[in-house]
């Protein structure tokens, strides 16, 4: 579904990724996690197109279409876009428009130029759009202007705007970044349902590892731009974070955050097991 | 160490910072004393002269509204030459402004377009009245154009401004849902530089609602050709009437958008 191949990255002289190579089967559900600066919002970023890799170095491909190839966009991006959902840390709504358009937007792809910009979508989109909304649970807050939604409710719109692209695949770049942990735990809840109910693979990245842990079968670890473990989640152990990232293991478990309370007890279990 | 020297508030200055602070202050001293002698500055004309102005203001009162029907009628053309003039540029402010972006348009486009946007905001709109009176003749059209150009190229810039300040993370959310470049505008961008576009086009109609007062002036019809004519006939009660509509309306007019303008922020 997903195939990077041998992508770099190079910010002002510094890389931020390295030769990444990076495969993703249709119907996963995969956790990028790093501290912050490791790169893994860089290679979401890849991965959407929204930003190019360095010259002559590797390829982004996602269900079969290339995104981009030796650090240029594929020429027609903008049709390829629409069949990939992004949601964003920050959310990424029109805060002045209401709700139901926002996700609207996401029927924009398959739209005649001229009723889109006119904002007329199809009844059929208009009402994918409305039970989307229903899905997320928002579906009372559809006419309201989006910005006088909670952070949670942004991001579960953010999420319904994907569904009405009708996307496979969704790439979350710290979807709970900024929410607190309930939302968070809503947020990922929905995209969870998404995955087991309709098959859509989900890409996620995350600074913490507990939700890796409570929601994601596999996860991609990166450091300083690499991937520094990649295979099941529960192969990873405190004790092998702590060999992966040192000092740094801590950030991943959100040091004040509660650690206990969010992972299953079988999975503590383990943990506990291997840390011992 | 603290007694030797007064508490000031003042950050220690270096010895270089005081010699720039001294250049700087010494160079605008110049400045004023320069342009005083080019400007013929002559304060004491104003009080040699004090009894005719006086004698001047005298002949204005009390002013002589018998005409006031025809000053009316005259101040509504005014007002109507400020619509069209407004509305015509708001219209093409919005693409000009839009491609005067830095985060929107390439140099190539965003160069020219601001050049030609600070053409039209440096000339005037009494010059431009001036040409249009001479292209299509005298009467309210030509001040139309005039207001309409002039407006075009402050309204364009002012529009870039907010453009340019816009947060990228909405656009980029509708750019992912894979939106063509102009989908990208009409729901990323429009909507967050909505109210201050209003705001500003409130703004610029309130100063065209003056504006249109004295284009007027050179031909372009309304209320300020009245007021010329009664200048130049030294008709200075009738004048004084018709200045007091033009404060009246011009004030209300303020208000008014003042209040709009509220409202939409």
């Amino acid at each position: 579904m997903i195939h990077v191949t041998g992508l770099n990255k190079t910010f002002s002289g510094v890389q931020a990724l390295k030769h990444i190579d990076l495969h993703i089967k249709p119907g996963e559900m995969v956790a990028l996690i790093g501290s912050s600066g490791s790169g893994k919002s860089t290679l979401m970023r890849h991965i959407c197109g929204l930003t190019v890799s360095d010259r002559n170095s590797g390829e982004v491909k996602v269900n079969g279409y290339t995104i981009q190839k030796n650090g240029a966009l594929s020429g027609n991006i903008r049709d390829i876009r629409t069949h990939i959902g992004v949601i964003f840390q920050q959310f990424n709504l029109v805060g002045r428009i209401s709700v139901a358009r926002n996700v609207a937007l996401g029927a924009l792809g398959r739209t005649p130029f001229l009723h889109g910009l006119a904002g007329h979508f199809s009844p059929e989109d208009v009402e994918l759009t409305l039970r989307a909304l229903e899905r997320v649970g928002i579906r009372d807050k559809a006419w309201q202007r989006t910005s006088t939604l909670s952070g949670g409710q942004q991001q579960r719109a953010a999420i319904a705007r994907a569904l009405v692209q009708r996307s496979e695949v969704l790439l979350a770049d710290e979807p709970i970044a900024s929410l607190d942990p309930e939302s968070a735990r809503n947020v990922m809840d929905t995209l969870q349902e998404l995955n087991r109910t309709d098959g859509m693979t989900v890409v996620v990245t995350l600074h913490q590892v507990d939700y890796a842990v409570r929601y994601c079968p596999r996860t991609v670890a990166l450091k300083k731009g690499e991937i520094v473990f990649d295979g099941p989640t529960r192969d990873l152990t405190p004790a092998m974070l702590n060999s992966l990232y040192g000092a740094e293991s801590r950030e991943l478990f959100g040091e004040k955050s509660s650690v206990r309370a969010i992972v299953p007890s079988s999975v503590r279990g383990e943990r506990t097991a291997a840390a011992a | 160490m603290y007694a030797s020297s007064e508490p000031s508030l003042r950050p220690p200055l270096s010895l270089g910072e005081k010699a720039s602070r001294f250049l700087t202050w010494t160079a605008v001293l110049a400045l004023l004393a320069w342009s005083w002698h080019g400007a013929e500055m002559r304060p004491l004309a104003l009080i040699a002269d004090a009894g005719n102005i006086g004698t001047l203001i005298g002949d204005f009162f009390p002013p002589d509204f018998t005409d006031w029907r025809m000053y009316v009628k005259e101040m509504l053309v005014t007002l109507q030459v400020a619509v069209w003039g407004t509305v015509l540029a708001v219209i093409c402010a919005v693409p000009l402004g839009i491609m005067s972006a830095e985060n929107m348009a390439p140099w190539w486009v965003r160069q020219p377009v601001r050049r030609m946007m600070d053409a039209a905001r440096a000339i005037n709109e009494m010059v431009f009245a001036m040409l249009f009176v001479v292209a299509v003749g005298l009467g309210p059209f030509a001040g139309v154009l005039a207001l309409w150009v002039h407006t075009t190229g402050t309204l364009a810039k002012l529009f870039s401004e907010a453009v340019e300040a816009i947060e990228t993370a909405p656009v980029e959310g509708v750019r992912s849902t894979g939106a063509s470049y102009l989908e990208e505008i009409a729901y990323g961008v429009i909507p967050q530089v909505f109210p201050l576009w209003i705001s500003y086009s409130l703004y610029r109609f309130e100063a065209n609602v003056r504006s249109a007062t004295v284009v007027g002036m050179v031909g372009a019809g309304g209320i300020g050709m009245v007021l010329w004519e009664l200048i130049r006939s030294f008709e200075f009660p009738r004048t004084c009437a018709v200045m007091a509509i033009i404060v009246l309306v011009v004030t209300l007019f303020d208000l008014f958008s003042q209040k709009l303008r509220k409202m939409v922020l």
